[in-house]
């Protein structure tokens, strides 16, 4: 092929060319990488710093988790105990009301109770009362027609009797 | 209640001045006489409780008072004393205290029958019989008709009451059927 026929002339471009390269790579080495890989070098413990703090972070951000989780559940159950309590609390309220309730029921239950005993014994009085004076009206009618003389007589008779009897009775 | 220890005193300061018991006995009649004077007739009251009127005025009538009704002097002596000392209006008072002075003194008590219809002799010999046996001493029958006892008596000695009459009776049975629980 043409192009390698001019080999000699690439030669000595090959060499130079490395040479350049040489002197390049070199000056390179000598004054551009190391800034370079010292900045590279600080990017790399800057991002694995970074890394770590991340991490930390994860590790932290795991922990609080962690800790709000427990609160959480922790939270949970006081809410859980404060709902049972509440509505212990509740139960006996409504027991107690209840109680209270039937209590009061009771009580009214007597005293209507007891004003019907003391209407009925009133109102017993009040008729025994009338009976009574009807009774005795007309028994002291029929006894003033039906006393006779001898009638008269013999209860005062008997009456004396039972005064004298009475008053010796009496140790005056 | 100082009218009663006044008049108490006064009742026993006159049985206290006379020995015979007949003019213990009329004593006690002329009082009685005066109090029941001036239970009815009130103007006698006003008289001698009127503060205008002089002594002299209350004594002239306490004198014509005493002739018309033929007291002794002992009595005339009490009045003009109870007139003096402006106590003439407890007289009434001092006849009731005169009266148990005097049976005290006697030995009588009096007792008081009510019946119903009226009493015969014999009753009433038996009521003092009988009663002079119980109390030891003579009895002196005060006798009141009360229709409505119905029948039997009732005889009052003092303070204490015996009732035999059938109205009596009544009422108690009155009462126990009023008390009487239905069941």
């Amino acid at each position: 092929m043409p192009q390698f026929e001019q080999v000699e002339v690439f030669h000595s471009l090959i060499f130079w060319s490395l040479i350049s390269f040489a002197i390049l790579f070199f000056l390179l080495k000598r004054f551009a990488f190391p800034p370079i890989l010292e900045v590279l070098e600080e990017r790399e413990n800057k991002i694995r710093s970074e890394i770590g703090d991340a991490e930390k972070l994860r590790q932290e951000a795991e922990g609080l988790k962690a800790d709000l989780g427990r609160e959480l559940k922790n939270a949970h159950e006081k809410a859980q105990t404060i709902i049972q309590m509440a509505g212990d609390e509740s139960k006996k309220i409504q027991e107690k009301s209840i109680q209270e309730t039937q209590v009061k029921v009771r009580q009214m239950q007597n005293d209507a109770e007891q004003e019907i005993q003391i209407t009925r014994n009133k109102l017993l009085n009040e008729i025994r009362s009338y009976t009574a004076a009807l009774t005795m009206a007309s028994t002291e009618k029929v006894i003033k027609k039906s006393l006779s003389d001898d009638d008269k007589k013999r209860l005062i008779d008997e009456s004396i009797e039972e005064v004298l009897r009475e008053m010796e009775s009496r140790g005056v | 209640m100082i009218e009663n220890v006044i008049s108490k005193r006064y009742a026993k300061a006159l049985s206290g001045s006379i020995a015979d018991e007949s003019a213990l006995r009329r004593a006690l009649d002329n009082l009685k006489d005066f109090g029941s004077a001036f239970e009815t007739d009130r103007q006698l009251e006003r008289f001698f409780s009127h503060p205008g009127i002089s002594v002299a005025k209350k004594n002239a009538l306490v004198g014509q008072l005493c002739d018309r009704l033929k007291a002794d002097n002992v009595v005339r002596n009490l009045l003009g004393i109870l007139v003096q000392r402006r106590k003439i209006l407890f007289l009434k008072n001092i006849a009731d205290y005169f009266e148990s002075v005097v049976d005290e003194r006697l030995n009588q008590v009096r007792v008081s029958v009510i019946s119903a219809h009226p009493l015969t002799g014999e009753n009433i010999e038996k009521l003092k019989t009988g009663l002079n046996r119980i109390f030891g001493k003579t009895i002196l029958i005060e006798t009141t008709e009360d229709q409505s006892l119905i029948a039997g008596i009732q005889l009052q000695v003092g303070d204490q009451v015996a009732d035999a009459t059938i109205k009596n009776r009544l009422a108690i049975l009155k009462r126990t059927i009023e008390k009487e629980e239905v069941a």
